[in-house]
């Protein structure tokens, strides 16, 4: 429904966001993450009508959106902060889209209900912005921009505001709530598990670039290139010498298959590592930190004190996690070595 | 750090609470007295009398008329300018904002003399606008527009763009947004700014008194006229009874549209909401009210230095010079540089008495709350919503009653001068006493150190800072009084605002040219002092 081509926005002699095309299918729950100050704010902002574009086209249906000015593309955009009205009670909040498209009092009446119940906060509508908590304000936000039924809605870091408990708690209500719209949904996060558990495809941006616009679970399975591999927290990556099957790395030699043309690099899953007797890879440990599920250790190269680190999850239950100073070897499995461009 | 006991309360309040009863309370209930019961009882004749009079009610409905027309024509050229201050970022903006706040400290005697310099019959334009209602207008567009500037761009600054951006997303035109969202939240800022310039234009002297000529009148000026010139002091006190009457209405009328206004709002403090003008329109509408600013603003004040440098044989010093040399006609019985000898001593001596009692004043507000506590403050703040004309003749009626005649006392200019100060001293150094954050003293004690070396250290920098934006204020304030100083000053002991107002009345390019070689001095001065004080209030040390 939504299609971006070749969109450019800059800020003087910055550019914001460089020659992004993206396309956007008509129930598609598309999360678009990011570091801070890539541009993912921008994107929205684009596509809303509040950035004019310096190049390229906004189109929905086919139809150009360039002249049409912001209030007229009936989007949804929650923002950042949320920028509730601080003049209005909460219903006066959430009525503010329905009384500009005209909607008669009666039924705005009902729908600012069936709105205020959708995300749980059936009763509030009396109450006073500065007297909401985050978590409430948040809601209250959400129901605005779904109130007057748009036909995208966007989400600017939703979440980011709260604390980690009710963070997890929300984005699960979060998921069940998309799912139920049926409407297509830009949710834009800093957070790769939002990220991942959100967006059916997650487009990553880097510095207004799109870096990869991939299916969530392809994505962190086979990060496409070395930045989304280190963004999403995979650090073992090594350059690809010479297109041989067998790479020698600081810690012993890897069979590789045969990598594709265009690969220049290679990508070891930290998940992909296994203590194991054979080998082929081996080190000493030089630091051990227990995250619950997994242990986390970075081993260097035998006899090397100030060599790269090589960062492995060993799943808690399959072993007795090794100690500092212990030397170590490791199994790679294959699906975990991933070619990147 | 203060007590709170309520004895050490009462002895911190008990001087400001003496100065302002013997020299403000007591003078204004002398004119109350005389207004009302001229023989010792309650007698209205006089007073009807006055009221009564065709000239009292064209007078009133003079003053009326001209502060609405003033107050709106500077809400016209402010709102727009208050805009582009805060939501646009362009070439020179800070300059702009800096430049914008000097109108406002300077004396009415200077805009009065920049006024003439321009439209006067000497003027730069050669177009003879004094004596008119537009010149009146035009000094009281360009000296108040500052408060709307300051006022409503500092609150329309902070408001977050992204909540007007929200309701453009949610189906609102541009205008819809603007009346539905911003104006709301911007109205209690508007609000303030009008109810304060149309105080100033309404009490406003020293404008009207310079450019208006006889043909105009306040009602403040009318009191000077009826004590000073006509000696009629019955009249006088009637018309500053009419005055007080009228302040208190607006006072009243102000406090319930705030009551009305007032939003919680959460202001975005620190984020910056400028940013760049995008389109061809952008850019021409803030490029025209940047240039209307500039004209307004600036055209006067260039006009003023111009003439003091224009001398008979082109441009140079000699205005300046003549300033040393005998008065012009004998407009004043000394030459003017004494004017601005006695100018600096008596605000060295405003300062030395208004310094104390503000800070004495501004420990009891800012440290202690309560009904008390806002009602002192509600009190210390009085003079500011009188009248400085009010003041002179309450000094003038009521002083001679005292066992030391205190009216040919030398004293006598400081005190009032002081007393005009105090509340913008007070207003000054509160936030500052304030915003010392406990968590500074609670951090300095547990790094281990003593209650004294705790004051000293944290206290200590802060109350420095607020004596010397107090004290900076009171000094610029004295330097600039005339209303109050009119009815006290000695002819031959005159302060600037005296001399150029008398040098402004004598024909002749001599007295002229010194009153602009003065009107720039001061300017120069105030300006000065005004700017740095606006970076010594800016930037901030601790934080609440």
């Amino acid at each position: 429904m939504l299609q971006l081509e070749d969109v450019r926005v800059s800020f003087g002699p910055t550019t914001a966001l460089d020659g992004v095309t993206l396309e956007l299918g008509a129930a598609e729950r598309l999360a678009v993450l990011g570091p801070s100050g890539s541009g993912k704010s921008t994107l929205l902002r684009a596509i809303a009508g509040l950035e004019p574009l310096a190049a390229g086209r906004v189109a929905w249906a086919g139809q150009d959106l360039t002249n049409v000015p912001v209030h007229q593309r009936g989007f949804g955009l929650m923002f950042q902060d949320y920028a509730l009205f601080p003049h209005r009670d909460v219903a006066g909040n959430v009525a503010f889209g329905l009384e500009t498209h005209a909607m008669p009092v009666a039924r705005r009446k009902v729908r600012v209900d069936e709105v205020l119940a959708l995300v749980g906060l059936r009763g509030y509508g009396a109450r006073r912005i500065d007297q909401l908590s985050g978590g409430e304000q948040q809601r209250v936000a959400l129901a605005r921009a779904l109130a007057p039924t748009p036909r995208l809605l966007m989400l600017d870091e939703p979440l980011g505001a709260l604390d980690r408990g009710l963070r997890t708690r929300l984005l699960d209500e979060l998921a069940g709530l998309f799912a139920q719209l049926g409407l297509p949904i830009i949710y834009v996060t800093h957070d790769q598990e939002e990220a991942l558990a959100l967006g059916e495809r997650v487009a990553v941006l880097n510095s207004g670039r799109l870096e990869a616009v991939l299916p969530a679970r392809e994505l962190w399975l086979k990060p496409p290139n070395e930045f989304v591999a280190r963004f999403l927290g995979m650090n073992n990556v090594l350059p690809l010498a010479t297109n041989n099957e067998r790479l020698a790395t600081p810690w012993g030699a890897l069979e590789l298959g045969t990598a594709p043309a265009d690969s220049a690099k290679v990508l070891i899953r930290p998940d992909a590592l296994t203590l194991s007797a054979q080998g082929p890879l081996s080190g000493v440990v030089a630091a051990v930190t227990f995250r619950g599920e997994s242990t986390t250790i970075l081993v260097r190269p035998n006899g090397a004190a100030d060599g790269p680190l090589l960062e492995a999850h060993l799943k808690t239950a399959d072993s007795t996690p090794p100690v500092v100073g212990q030397t170590v070897t490791l199994s790679v499995d294959p699906s975990g070595v991933v070619f990147l461009s | 750090m203060v007590s709170r006991r309520p004895l050490t309360t009462v002895a911190l309040a008990a001087l400001p609470l003496a100065f302002i009863g013997l020299f403000f309370v007591w003078p204004v209930a002398s004119i109350l007295v005389r207004g009302l019961a001229p023989g010792g009882a309650l007698d209205l004749s006089v007073p009807l009398q006055v009221l009564t009079r065709p000239e009292t009610l064209e007078v009133a409905w003079f003053t009326f008329w001209q502060a609405v027309v003033s107050t709106l024509l500077t809400l016209a050229l402010g709102l727009p300018g208050a805009y582009v201050l805060a939501r646009f970022d362009f070439p020179g903006r800070r300059l702009l904002n800096a430049v914008a706040l000097v109108p406002f400290v300077l004396p009415t005697v200077v805009v009065g003399a920049a006024f003439l310099a321009l439209i006067g019959p000497k003027g730069a334009l050669g177009v003879r606008l004094d004596h008119t209602i537009w010149a009146i207008l035009a000094a009281h567009v360009f000296y108040n527009c500052a408060v709307v500037l300051r006022l409503v761009g500092g609150v329309w600054a902070q408001l977050d763009p992204r909540t007007e951006e929200a309701a453009r997303v949610l189906g609102a035109s541009r205008w819809r947004a603007f009346r539905e969202v911003t104006w709301p939240l911007l109205r209690p800022a508007v609000l303030s700014a009008a109810s304060i310039v149309f105080l100033f234009t309404f009490t406003s002297f020293g404008v009207i008194l310079i450019l208006g000529g006889y043909g105009y009148s306040t009602i403040e000026l009318a009191v000077y006229r009826a004590a000073a010139v006509l000696l009629d002091l019955p009249a006088a006190a009637t018309l500053a009874l009419l005055q007080l009457a009228f302040l208190a209405v607006l006072l009243v009328v102000y406090a319930r549209l705030q009551g009305n206004a007032a939003v919680g709002q959460r202001l975005t403090a620190a984020r910056v909401t400028a940013r760049r003008p995008r389109s061809r329109q952008e850019w021409t509408f803030v490029g025209a009210t940047i240039a209307l600013l500039a004209l307004v603003l600036g055209l006067p004040l260039a006009a003023l230095v111009e003439r003091a440098l224009a001398g008979a044989n082109g441009y140079g010093l000699d205005n300046f010079s003549a300033l040393f040399g005998e008065s012009a006609r004998g407009a004043l019985f000394v030459p003017p540089i004494d004017a601005i000898r006695n100018s600096l001593a008596f605000a060295a001596a405003a300062t030395a008495i208004c310094l104390p009692l503000g800070l004495l004043a501004a420990a009891v507000i800012a440290y202690h709350r309560g009904r008390l506590a806002t009602g002192f403050d509600a009190l210390l703040m009085l003079p500011l919503g009188t009248s400085a004309v009010i003041v002179g003749f309450g000094f003038l009626v009521s002083l001679g009653q005292l066992p030391i005649d205190l009216r040919t006392s030398p004293l006598l200019i400081p005190i009032a001068h002081a007393l005009v100060a105090l509340p913008f001293v007070i207003r000054a150094t509160v936030p500052l006493l304030r915003s010392i954050d406990h968590r500074l003293r609670e951090a300095a004690a547990v790094l281990g150190a003593s209650p004294a070396r705790t004051w000293r250290m944290v206290d200590l920098p802060m109350v420095g800072r607020a004596l010397l934006v107090g004290g900076s204020f009171a000094f610029a304030v004295s330097l600039g009084e005339f209303g109050a100083t009119l009815f006290i000053v000695r002819p031959d002991a005159p302060t600037m605002p005296i001399a150029i107002y008398r040098l402004l009345s004598q024909p002749g390019a001599l007295a002229f040219g010194q009153a602009m070689a003065m009107a720039t001095v001061l300017m120069a001065v105030t300006a000065i002092a005004a700017l740095a004080f606006d970076r010594l209030r800016t930037t901030s040390v601790g934080s609440t």
